[in-house]
């Protein structure tokens, strides 16, 4: 009987600890994912924030280079710029202009730098239109110009 | 028995530590960040509603077949601004350009130069400041 006794102290003892290194482990995986989650949001939210560029032409003279015409485009944020066409897409009137159909002359843009798009001028044909570029975490800008 | 909760709760105990210090480990300086970010953002709003150019004038010279363009901008905003982070367009295309101040302060005065460009008649100058804020000037040569 003494010996059951005892038995069944260790018996509860081992569940009990079977039991809460469970919860205990169930419990610190959820935090762990909760915050890389949140600090991978944060992330983004950051790079959102920092994020910021502009269509720097003159809306009359959209100058022209073989068979593209020519965006100015400055890094007014304050972080670099990845510019590709996987990062960026462009708009001509609402239509997304094909991934071969435009490209940067650089691949990145340092705050305050500018970097040239080209975008094939057979995308554009004469009188009004609005571009429209979005960038990494959907940061756009829009300009409307003459041809 | 008693021993057995005592050891669960304080094994339960121990793991919410660690949720935590994880927890705020991971979540505290990516708040920070965020913030710093988000501080950030606003200075360079704020920066570029104080910011504004003004082109008053420009003066060409020619220089054998070509001229020499010289435009004097003043900056009649608040913030003082460098002008080697400039873009100047003429007639769309972007030009390089010289300066002699690398900084033009609030209602100061600056020149800023393009030379040996090709071509007269009608010319429509746009120059940018760093933070996207522009002025146009149009003129005859």
């Amino acid at each position: 009987m003494g010996f059951s006794l005892t038995g069944a102290h260790v018996v509860f003892f081992i569940a009990a600890i079977i039991v809460s290194g469970a919860v205990s482990g169930i419990f610190i995986g959820i935090t762990l994912n909760v915050s890389t989650s949140l600090t991978e949001r944060g992330e983004r939210l950051q790079e959102q924030l920092d994020t910021d560029f502009a269509i720097i032409n003159d809306p009359d003279n959209i100058p022209s280079e073989d068979l593209d015409y020519v965006f100015y485009f400055k890094n007014i944020g304050s972080r670099e710029i990845a510019s590709s066409n996987d990062t960026f897409q462009v708009f001509i009137d609402g239509d997304i202009v094909a991934y071969a159909k435009y490209n940067f002359s650089n691949d990145t843009l340092q705050p305050s730098e500018y970097t040239k798009l080209y975008i094939a001028q057979s995308e554009i044909a004469e009188g009004d239109h609005t571009l429209r570029i979005v960038g990494p975490q959907a940061v756009e800008d829009e300009f409307t110009f003459e041809i | 028995m008693g021993f057995s909760l005592v050891a669960a709760f304080s094994i339960i105990g121990v793991s919410m530590f660690i949720a935590l210090q994880i927890f705020t480990g991971s979540l505290l300086p990516s708040m920070t960040e965020s913030g710093e970010s988000y501080d950030t953002m606003v200075e360079r709003n704020i920066n570029r509603i104080q910011t504004d150019i003004n082109i008053s004038s420009v003066t060409t010279r020619a220089n054998k077949s070509n001229y020499d363009h010289n435009f004097t901008v003043k900056n009649s905003g608040s913030v003082t601004l460098n002008i080697s982070k400039f873009t100047v367009l003429i007639n769309g295309v972007y030009q390089s350009y010289n300066y002699t101040e690398k900084y033009l302060y609030p209602e100061k005065k600056t020149n800023v130069t393009v030379d040996n460009l090709p071509g007269n008649g009608e010319k429509r100058l746009k120059i940018i400041t760093e933070n996207g804020i522009s002025d146009y000037y149009n003129y005859t040569i």
